[in-house]
């Protein structure tokens, strides 16, 4: 157990009791009790939002539905201790079915989506009084007769179960998954991440968070007024979550606690009030943007500093593992590959009247590095969108070690291609270690988190990365970003390798080492397809370069054939000089 | 009384509400990616500042300039001392920020006026306008009428000016048009400038009809925000969503009665949210 | 483990031993009267304006050396209208030795608190739209909704007529206002037109439009919230002729203010007898209205609107049972003697162990906006 743990424990305990001491003014039991009730329901908001990086404007939906369902079936004989969990899985139910349906509506559509779902629900419980109780509220009995002690400890303790259940759930393969997801969701497809099953996964487990925190809440109050599913409550939450710390383990409760409590202190400022709230609230967002669990964390970070501790969090860099009988067998069966691996055969693609790829076949032998070359806007882009599946053909096959992946999704490409971007597209806040083991966590068979790890490890040290394998990316120097691109890509030895411009930006050095490291590649049996510019990187890496001009392919062969093709010089070499 | 007639004259007035400000909204969010959820705050200010200047005894018309001087300005200090320092920021943190903007401006607003609603008087003193069996203020005529042509006069600037050409580039790709050298900041201060103008501008044909008090801003950023929602975010196309949306207001609370008016209207809203999607996520390839 | 941290945990660990001791030693030399309304959020007007009736009674007592030689302390918590809140709020006070709560809040909330208050301490509630139960001990001291109903159908048959238009917000009061007219105007066999309006609505043309028919001689508009002005003026918008009778929300100097220039031809409302002393037939409650309205306009500087005299009503309540009831946290007692006796007020409260509320449709009057004040409004003609 570390310092830092420890501290986390001591100060729960502390929180947990702070209300029976007063020592805080305004933070009575009562206001804990449902502070903790919502911060459970934050939980959700939080997986949705602060992790996953939905905006969903109106999770007050999931809050209050439960609620609703349960009261409604509860007035109509069932009993209330089947109606709860009835309740909260019909809730989830409807969760999972929204997701379905919104989860593939791009950003401002979801948010949208969501908003109209809590005017939906706010508006149904008010037009249907009979039914829902209607504006004065529905009420609820709760099956046990329960003292406000005994309801202060439930709330305890099912907040700190779900805050526990969230940092146990919300952490390696699938916390990896989601920040990919949040930050970049077309490079999670490229790596083989179900983007629309992930994020429908993410709202699903989020909003059964909101269910059952919006049901205890529910019943401890014993009204359900139509405003608690209703978007001024949803926005609320948002605000909850990001004073807490959008994306922490804590921010929720942190959050909650805290907007409650200022809420209960302002009153004591009389007309004053919404002043001092507004502006506690205003100046939280300004000035602690990573909410309260940033502030805590930099606190921490100068107290450790202070005291000369600096350093002795982070463990030293570990030496790469050695390679195991198993790796050197997987590297061993790849460098056996032969045959050719990428097959197009007439492939076109058209949007509308502009015909961005016509006709074009070639092929990519394993162990082959053949380099796609043209002038902007000659296609080859498209090209590698089509591959990887980013873009439908047209017309045409694609056979990939000799099956039609053309009609396949990209994240189902992804064992088979690994690919780069002309711009990187790495997780900022992973360190190189965990983007590479991002990709390896969707390859097929068992993925292990050790087993990745190392991997990722041996592979990091093998393209001469490990000193920065630990440090997170966006503390790297830009240049790298391509190599450490590299290795994700080629992690786990897809048989084909999509290299968007990877020498675009290097320094000389750096060129010369990306040469090696790709010959490297070769000589385990990857085929590589690489577009780029820079002829003298052809030149010496290429086995075969294909050169296309405005859609088409009009040369392929070895490289010194190809450069003294008169139709090249014309298309392509003329444009350049 | 011709209860259609009426329906539709009341739909054309919610509809010019809708459409003022739901322009301000989407020009905002074009140009600066952001949800300004003080965009309504802006109404409310500039009917609160002409009550409380009205109640002073001074002149109308003053009273109505200096409340949308403060409107306008509140809207582009929000924008040029808070957010663009912080431009930087994730979107949702700012959205938070614009939050708590609104949260201090109605902290300010219940110091001035208290919790009960105030109003002004109308600009236009005269009996109601009768047609076919309903009945139209002089100042609702006027809400429309402006609502509606002012709209169509932002169409014509950001079509027509160098000003809007420049605004509608950063809208439609902020970094590409920096590199076309616009001067991006500029144009987001003009959006956040024309949203505050066309709120307060709403405000001062509005309130006289009904009342404002220190919360009404929220309800008015959801209406613009639901107009500019179910335009696609378009500025043009909040004319036409904000019509539609009046009148379908109108229609549904007078036939169908208020009670439905928000679960029908917002499933539609959900409807056209899918609709409008349809290409993104069934074009361009089966992105499953 | 560093000095650093060490410290941090001592202090926090000897701060938790320290304090709460310090705080018990304030011991209970007051009353302790709770309040919980609504000071900011959709329903502010309403709290904070039944919060100046109570603050003037509580400031009055406590000039006056307190009530048995114990001030009154009023511990006020805002609910902003939201159940949870009202919850937390009462919680709050019943373990702080509450004797009192004064529910100044709305249907939802007071919902929430009533179980809470099972066994005491006595709660205290203005809000027409709650029926406490007999065998609570929570006691209404304004007349119920269903009462106000009641007094403008008397005034319909005072005017001889059979058919009203009513618009009714979404709200809970809307809600409960529907429920009553259904309820009284149907026994009385009477025309009703319908139509509610949503709580954001900016133009109440055709919810007018479909109430108000060419033979519709009296429109009511039960709106208690904001909107209710909304209404008024999209009434005269329409150049509407009929008198409009709106909620007893709306008895105030604010609303006066806003409409005064756009009101229909004949604007009425419902409203306590107390607004307008003169038709008090008692003696002792034409006087303490007449007080209370000279008190609190001199307190404030503004006239008396229904609500403050609402407010009134329940620190009338609340002053009787810290006067007269020899224990007043023996809640049985409280309960006992507000059932068994007439508690003086601006309306004498009558309780009895079948009904906790406090006043009939007696008294509730239909009053008439003449200039810039309220006068007993003669019938339609």
């Amino acid at each position: 157990m570390t310092v830092r743990q420890l501290t986390i424990g001591c100060f729960a305990l502390l929180a947990a009791v702070l209300p029976y001491l007063g020592l805080l003014p305004g933070w009575t039991p009562a206001l804990a009790t449902i502070t903790a009730f919502a911060a459970l329901s934050l939980i959700g908001l939080n997986l949705i939002f602060g992790v996953t990086g939905m905006l969903a404007l109106g999770q007050a939906a999931f809050v209050a539905l439960p609620g609703y369902l349960a009261g409604i079936m509860h007035v109509s004989g069932v009993p209330a201790i089947v109606a709860i969990p009835l309740g909260i899985a019909s809730a989830v139910l409807i969760a999972r079915l929204v997701a379905e349906i919104f989860i593939r509506l791009p950003g401002i559509y979801f948010a949208i989506g969501t908003l109209g779902l809590a005017f939906v629900v706010e508006g149904l419980a008010r037009a249907f009084p009979s039914i829902t109780g209607g504006a004065s509220g529905l009420m609820l009995e709760p099956p046990v007769a329960m003292q406000a002690d005994g309801w202060y400890i439930l709330a305890v303790v099912s907040v700190a179960l779900g805050t526990a259940s969230f940092a146990w759930l919300v952490r390696g393969r699938f916390l990896r998954t989601l920040k990919l997801v949040r930050h970049d969701e077309l490079a999670a497809q490229v790596l083989g991440i179900n983007v629309a099953r992930v994020k429908a996964q993410a709202f699903t487990i989020g909003s059964t968070y909101s269910a059952v925190g919006g049901i205890l809440l529910a019943y401890y109050v014993r009204v359900l007024a139509p405003e608690s599913g209703g978007v001024n409550a949803s926005l609320e939450a948002l605000a909850m979550v990001v004073i807490g710390g959008s994306g922490s383990v804590f921010g929720p409760l942190l959050g909650a606690a805290a907007i409650h409590w200022l809420f209960a202190v302002a009153g004591g400022a009389e007309r004053f009030e919404l002043l001092v709230y507004g502006l506690g609230f205003f100046l939280v967002v300004l000035y602690a943007p990573a909410g309260i669990v940033g502030a805590l964390r930099l606190g921490w970070a100068i107290g450790e500093a202070q005291l000369g501790q600096r350093g002795a969090g982070t463990p030293a860099p570990a030496a790469a593992p050695p390679m195991t009988a198993r790796d050197a067998a997987a590297v061993r069966a790849a460098s056996a590959r032969e045959g050719t691996c990428l097959e197009l055969e007439n492939v076109s693609k058209h949007f509308g009247g502009l015909r961005a790829v016509q006709d074009v076949s070639f092929t990519v032998r394993f162990g082959q590095i053949v380099a796609l070359i043209g002038p902007n806007g000659a296609g080859k882009s498209t090209l590698f969108n089509v591959i990887s599946g980013i873009e439908m053909p047209t017309q045409g096959r694609i056979l990939l070690q000799g099956a039609d992946i053309g009609e396949l999704p990209i994240h189902r490409r992804a064992a088979s291609i690994g690919r780069s971007f002309q711009v990187p597209r790495l997780v900022p806040d992973l360190t190189p270690i965990d983007n590479v083991v991002a990709r390896l966590d969707h390859l097929p068979g068992d993925a292990r988190e050790i087993d990745g790890q190392r991997v990722a490890r041996a592979q990091l040290e093998a393209f001469g990365l490990s000193a920065l394998a630990d440090r997170p990316v966006n503390q790297i120097g830009l240049g790298y970003h391509k190599l450490i691109e590299l290795v994700r890509a080629s992690a786990g030895q897809p048989p084909l390798l999509l290299l968007d411009e990877p020498a675009v930006g290097l320094t000389a050095d750096e060129v010369t080492q990306l040469a090696d490291l790709l010959r490297l590649l070769k000589s385990q049996g990857a085929a590589i397809l690489v577009v780029e510019h820079n002829v003298g990187f052809v030149e010496t890496v290429a086995d075969e370069i294909v050169v296309m001009d405005s859609g088409r392919l009009i040369a392929q062969g070895t490289p010194q054939a190809v450069m003294t093709n008169p139709e090249v010089r014309d298309a392509y070499l003329g444009a350049l000089t | 009384m011709n209860l259609f007639t009426q329906s539709v004259i009341s739909g054309l007035m919610t509809g010019a509400l809708y459409t003022l400000l739901g322009i301000g909204l989407v020009l905002v969010y074009r140009t600066a990616r952001i949800l300004n959820l003080a965009h309504g705050e802006s109404f409310a200010i500039t009917g609160v500042v002409a009550a409380l200047l009205v109640g002073y005894g001074v002149p109308l018309p003053v009273s109505i300039a200096v409340a949308m001087l403060v409107a306008v300005a509140f809207a582009t200090s929000l924008h040029r001392f808070v957010l663009r320092p912080r431009s930087e920021w994730p979107a949702g943190t700012l959205i938070l920020i614009t939050l708590g903007a609104a949260f201090v401006a109605r902290g300010v607003m219940i110091l001035l006026v208290g919790t009960d609603p105030v109003s002004f008087p109308a600009l236009f003193e005269a009996p109601p306008i009768r047609v076919a069996g309903g009945a139209l203020p002089v100042q609702g005529l006027a809400l429309v009428l402006v609502g509606f042509g002012v709209s169509v006069a932002v169409g014509l600037f950001l079509a027509a000016t160098r000003s809007g050409k420049q605004l509608l580039a950063t809208a439609e790709n902020p970094y590409a048009a920096e590199l076309l050298g616009v001067d991006v900041e500029r144009a987001r201060l003009i959006a956040y400038g024309i949203g505050g103008l066309l709120s307060a501008l709403a405000g001062v044909l509005l309130i006289p009809l009904i009342a404002v008090d220190f919360q009404s801003g929220l309800a008015m950023t959801l209406r613009g925000f639901i107009a500019a929602a179910i335009a696609g975010m378009s500025p043009v196309g909040v004319l036409a969503s904000g019509l539609g949306l009046g009148l379908f207001e109108a229609m549904v609370g007078a036939y169908l009665g208020a009670l439905f008016q928000d679960p029908v209207m917002f499933f539609v809203l959900i409807l056209v949210a899918l609709w409008q999607s349809r290409k993104i996520r069934f074009g361009g390839g089966r992105r499953a | 483990m560093n000095g650093w941290y060490l410290r941090s945990v001592a202090v926090a660990a000897l701060a938790a031993v320290l304090l709460p001791g310090e705080l018990a030693a304030q011991a209970n030399k007051t009353w302790l009267v709770g309040q919980v309304a609504p000071l900011t959020g959709p329903a502010a007007t309403v709290g904070t304006r039944l919060d100046k009736a109570v603050k003037m009674w509580v400031e009055d007592v406590n000039t006056a050396g307190g009530i048995a030689g114990r001030k009154v302390e009023l511990s006020t918590c805002n609910d902003e209208n939201r159940p949870e809140k009202a919850v937390a709020c009462a919680r709050e006070m019943i373990d702080k030795g509450a004797v009192i709560i004064i529910g100044n809040t709305l249907t939802a909330s007071l919902r929430a608190m009533l179980p809470l208050v099972r066994s005491g301490p006595t709660m205290l509630i203005p809000s027409p739209n709650i029926v406490p139960s007999p065998d609570s001990y929570a006691f209404q001291v304004s007349p119920s909704d269903e009462s106000i109903t009641e007094s403008v159908a008397r005034y319909m048959q005072a005017s001889g007529l059979k058919k009203i238009g009513m618009v009714a917000a979404t709200d809970a009061s809307g809600e409960v206002g529907v429920a009553s007219a259904r309820k009284v105007f149907g026994a009385h066999g009477f025309d009703l037109q319908l139509a509610r309006i949503d709580l954001r609505a900016t133009d109440a043309s055709t919810q007018l439009a479909r109430v108000v028919g060419s033979d519709t001689r009296l429109v009511y508009s039960s709106y208690s919230g904001g909107g209710a002005v909304t209404v008024v003026k999209s009434y005269k918008n329409l150049g509407l002729e009929p008198p409009m009778i709106v909620s007893y929300a709306n008895i105030s100097d604010a609303f006066v203010q806003i409409v005064k220039d756009v009101k229909p031809p004949r604007l009425l409302g419902t409203a306590a007898a107390g607004i307008v002393p003169d038709v008090l037939k008692d003696p002792g409650e034409r006087a303490r209205s007449k007080a209370f309205l000279a008190a609190y306009t001199k307190r404030y500087s503004e006239p008396v609107d229904m609500i403050n005299l609402l407010g009134k009503a329940a620190t009338d309540v609340a002053d009787a049972i810290l006067r007269k009831v020899p224990n007043p946290t023996d809640f049985n007692a409280v309960k006992k003697y507000l059932e068994s006796n007439v508690v003086e007020s601006v309306h004498n409260q009558r309780f009895s162990p079948t009904s906790h509320v406090g006043l009939d449709s007696s008294a509730v009057v239909i009053v008439e906006l003449k200039g810039r004040s309220w006068v007993l409004a003669d019938p339609v003609k």
